[in-house]
């Protein structure tokens, strides 16, 4: 069974490697561009995992993280392994999405190959 | 998940569709936490389970604990493939006890391991 | 010193192991198809590969792991028993000896390129055994640098793989991160020997809060990734678990405080890392005597711990409550278990329960003497009563120093089949009474006598097949050990079908060696006993195995060491019977009692031939030397007044002589008053005492009284020696 990563970042360029990356693994790929975006394409649809940028325009990755962790609207998706995209000196963000319980953090740039091993860690057999 | 129980004869059976994980698994312990206290034997079919999480594979262990304790028959009965995969990853196979069937051409799929025998029943 | 120790009962394990797979395999070149010794062989390899892990000594797993490849498909019958294999495997078994040998002989363990050179040509020999079959060879530079390892890591666990530990927060579920996630990763970067899911921890189903983690899993992984690669692997999941890295072969203290840092109990761990096979049942016994001491238990924390946030949960206060608790009730419990079948103790402990013993016997017996004194009927029964049950408790005290003497014998059959073979003789090698027991010391002394006498037998009493022919004997020899008990002694028989001993050449060298009189007639026992005598050697060719000339006479010494005795029994052209005779144990002698002026003496009775009581007309010989006349036969004897420099003015004229023997030498001691047999308990004499002349030991009688115990031997050397001194005289 494939199973779903939805992978939000304003660069378009970034979210196609990824996608490239991971659909080549076989896993399918949902793309959004900013924190509103992916909120408004979790519509019920199973999405084992997703990777998110923090700095992004309308609504950064941080305020996403709260939200599908608290907004009872997105109870379905509360509990959804995330990856957090960082740079180095955003560490009082990662402190922030850490609180909110995004415990995965992967600091730009980084090589696909890494980002492919952080999804197979977590993700189920 | 849907969770569907049906009685035959004074074998409660309890069917799952769909992923037992962390969203469903709670409605699963409610629904064996009844069911056990209205019959003594109670079998879990979970052919349609399409994914299981750690938080299902504990409410399973948490059933079968609660069998051992009280006294009732459980098992564990028509594991799907993801169900198989998981309980053999973390060497819960000779825990469970329970026949699985796995189709000759699929046996390389997994390890098989047996794990330990000896599981602690707290009391 | 603890590692000494159980370094100690590693050697004993490994010769115990290495006999074993050398009996197996003995049997199996005469039954191929014999499951049992293939399995004996396989476990002994196995076996051996485990416990050498424990300390680190790589160049022994290296080694066993092919061996142990190789049985492992022996034994799933891939391909059959052939005498090439045996005699590459019988090979590969004294190379393990060697190896271990090595290690037992140093501390700073080292194997030279030369041995690892042989035991690589050993392991072809052995794969080539079978075309086709091909084995993965020990890497000659893993063996030198896990060797520059090997020193750091001597207190590590046999358990060749990574060991992960895990243990999680409640709320990691709720973070998205699924421990089996991780593992199920794990899994795709090496192999999952073992798993076990630790699910204690799951509450009741009427409380699960099933949003949150209660489980642990205990990891055996096998991987060739570095230490930080696999830490590396729970990177995500760091902050909200207990991760627990222990690197192969791990010191023993870093289980130790693994153990003591999880949620679950200690004897709970130990069920389950035992069960994994994470660390074996006797580094489990290291483990909780490590346990036991307090100092030690604050040592180095294990490799890797990464725990961080605050203590709000369950698995935290079990983190922090396990710490107050000891654990050595617990642990205490699983070592009983495991020892449950045998226990190996110091031979010095044993010793010391066995003289206590003995000095309970002699105070009981001092109790009955002055019950019946006393007269008393009640005391007197109570008294018989305590004496039965003392003497029932030496009994048992003595039996556990008891061991089968067949442990010893089999060694036997590897040289029986080794010298046979060199020398191209065929030779039906026959043990009975394997299971005879006797004193554990006596047996460790008797080895090599019987090994000599074994290999005389082979070397010169069996003849080849065609010689056996020619006297119209069958093509195979036969050579038997026997050995049963005989009125509180054990006797051993070496016989053989061979051609016997050669009379008249053995009494040519004699002769030669001015042992013998030539116009003197000797009867065959006395011919016989030449050959025990220093430099006499009567092989035609010296060969390698035997006939040296300095066998013969060092058996002999051996034996009567051990206050036994041999006698030979051989008729020409069927066959030669050594018949060793030994006491049952070395603590207890019979003694017979004699007095030198006023102090009481042991002298051992076996040694004792007769007693004489010499009239007034033989104490001429008092004045001419120092030998009688005793029915034709000139016995030295020593007049033990003289010799212990005893005041005699006011005692009447000594007239009693005991003639003692040792070996063949005669003589006579002359005392002053015989008092009788006597059982007696032997005491060292202390270090002090270790020169004394004529003394060999002491015991204590009822009377509380000391006896000493006299050194025959030496005073019948002695004897001689003033012999000579009157015949140069005269």
């Amino acid at each position: 069974m494939n199973k779903t990563v939805m992978i939000i970042d304003d660069s378009a360029s970034i979210r196609q490697v990824v996608g490239l990356t991971l659909r080549d693994s076989g896993y399918t790929v949902v793309e959004a561009s900013d924190g509103q975006d992916a909120l408004n394409k979790l519509k019920g649809d199973k999405i084992h995992l997703i990777i998110c940028d923090v700095n992004m325009p309308n609504m950064d990755g941080i305020t996403f993280v709260k939200n599908i962790k608290s907004d009872p609207q997105y109870g379905n998706y509360k509990f959804t392994p995330i990856i957090m995209l960082t740079t180095e000196s955003e560490e009082a963000k990662k402190m922030e999405g850490q609180a909110a319980g995004a415990k995965a953090w992967i600091v730009k740039p980084f090589l696909p190959e890494k980002l492919l091993v952080a999804v197979q860690k977590l993700s189920l057999p | 998940m849907d969770i569907e129980t049906t009685k035959t004869g004074d074998v409660c059976v309890i069917s799952l569709k769909g992923d037992l994980n962390i969203y469903s698994s709670p409605a699963l312990c409610e629904e064996l936490k009844s069911i056990f206290e209205k019959c003594a034997k109670v079998a879990l079919d979970l052919a349609g389970v399409s994914e299981m999480d750690t938080s299902g594979l504990q409410c399973l262990l948490a059933a079968k604990k609660y069998s051992f304790k009280n006294q009732k028959a459980f098992k564990i009965i028509n594991h799907s493939p993801a169900i198989i995969k998981m309980i053999d990853l973390l060497g819960l196979i000779g825990y469970f006890g329970d026949k699985i069937k796995i189709p000759a051409d699929e046996r390389s799929k997994y390890s098989l391991k047996y794990g330990i025998k000896k599981q602690r029943v707290v009391i | 010193m603890k590692l000494d120790a159980v370094k100690q009962t590693f050697i004993v394990e490994c010769s115990e192991l290495l006999g074993d797979m050398e009996s197996a395999l003995l049997v199996l070149e005469k039954n191929p198809k014999d499951n049992n010794s293939i399995n004996a062989v396989f476990r002994a390899a196995h076996t051996i590969k485990g416990s050498s892990g424990m300390f680190g000594y790589s160049g022994i797993v290296e080694f066993t792991h092919v061996m142990e490849n190789f049985l492992e498909k022996l034994r799933q019958g891939k391909f059959e028993v052939n005498s090439d294999m045996i005699a590459a495997l019988l090979g590969c078994g004294d190379h393990l000896s060697k190896l271990v040998s090595l290690f037992t002989n140093s501390d700073n363990y080292k194997i030279d390129d030369a041995t690892v050179m042989r035991g690589n040509q050993l392991l072809e020999s052995l794969t080539k055994t079978q075309p086709g079959m091909e084995l993965k060879m020990p890497d000659k530079k893993a063996v030198v640098t896990s060797n520059n390892t090997q020193s750091q890591e001597r207190n590590g666990v046999s358990n060749p793989y990574w060991h992960i530990s895990l243990r999680f927060k409640k709320d990691v579920l709720r973070h998205g991160l699924d421990p089996a996630s991780f593992i199920n990763y794990l899994a795709e970067k090496g192999e999952i020997v073992n798993v076990a899911t630790i699910a204690d921890a799951v509450p009741d189903l009427e409380k699960l809060d099933a949003e949150e983690c209660f489980l642990g899993f205990e990891i055996s992984f096998k991987s060739e990734s570095s230490l930080d690669e696999i830490a590396n692997i729970f990177e995500f999941i760091a902050d909200d678990a207990y991760i627990t890295i222990i690197e192969p072969c791990g010191e023993v203290e870093k289980y130790q405080e693994l153990i003591t840092h999880l949620p679950e109990s200690t004897e709970r761990m130990f069920e389950v890392f035992s069960e994994m096979n994470v660390v074996t049942k006797s580094e489990l016994g290291e483990l909780t005597q490590k346990k036991s001491s307090p100092e030690e238990s604050k040592v180095v924390v294990a490799e890797k711990i990464t725990k961080e946030g605050s203590m709000d949960d369950s698995h935290e206060e079990f983190f922090s409550k396990r710490e107050e608790q000891t654990p050595d009730e617990k642990a205490s419990r699983t070592v009983a278990d495991t020892a449950a079948k045998f226990i190996r103790i110091e031979a010095q402990k044993l010793d010391n329960l066995i003289n206590l013993v003995g000095e309970l016997v002699i105070n009981v017996a001092k109790v009955r003497q002055l019950s019946e004194i006393n007269g008393d009927k009640e005391i007197i029964e109570a008294s018989l009563t305590m004496g039965r049950l003392v003497e029932e408790v030496r009994d048992s005290a003595m039996n556990i120093r008891m061991v089968q003497i067949g442990e010893s014998f089999k060694k036997f059959e590897r040289v029986v089949r080794d010298l046979s073979r060199q020398m191209g003789k065929q030779i039906d090698f026959k043990v009975i009474g394997a299971e005879t027991e006797l004193d554990k010391t006596v047996v460790e002394k008797i080895n090599d006598p019987l090994m000599h006498l074994i290999r005389n037998s082979i070397d010169h009493g069996i003849g080849t097949p065609e010689e056996r022919q020619k006297r119209g004997k069958k093509p195979v020899g036969t050579l038997e050990v026997n050995a049963f008990h005989d009125t509180g002694n054990i006797v051993i028989e070496i016989s053989d079908d061979g051609e016997g001993l050669n009379k008249e050449k053995i009494l040519k060298k004699a002769i030669e060696a001015k042992l013998a009189r030539p116009s003197t007639s000797y009867t065959d026992d006395e011919i016989f006993s030449f050959i025990f005598e220093p430099g006499l050697s009567t092989a035609e060719k010296i060969t390698d195995v035997s006939g040296r000339g300095v066998g013969m006479d060092v058996v002999r010494r051996n034996i009567e060491a051990l206050r036994g005795t041999i006698d030979i029994k051989s008729e020409a052209g069927v066959g030669t019977t050594m018949r060793i005779s030994l006491p049952l144990t070395l603590a207890i002698i019979d003694g017979f009692l004699v007095e030198i002026g006023s102090v009481a003496y042991v002298i051992p009775l076996d040694m004792v031939l007769e007693c004489i009581n010499i009239s007034e007309e033989d104490e001429i010989s008092k004045e001419t030397g120092n030998f009688v006349n005793l029915r034709g036969e000139v016995l030295p004897y020593l007049r033990m007044r003289d010799f212990f420099n005893v005041d005699l003015t006011n005692k009447k004229i000594q007239d009693n002589i005991i003639v003692v023997r040792y070996g063949v030498h005669k003589a006579g001691l002359l005392v002053d008053r015989l008092i009788g047999e006597y059982q007696t308990v032997i005491k060292p004499l202390g270090k002090i005492f270790e020169n004394l002349h004529g003394i060999s030991g002491a015991t204590i009688l009822g009377d509380g009284n000391v006896a000493l115990i006299l050194d025959i031997p030496k005073l019948i050397k002695h004897a001689a020696e003033l012999e000579n001194v009157d015949m140069k005289k005269e």
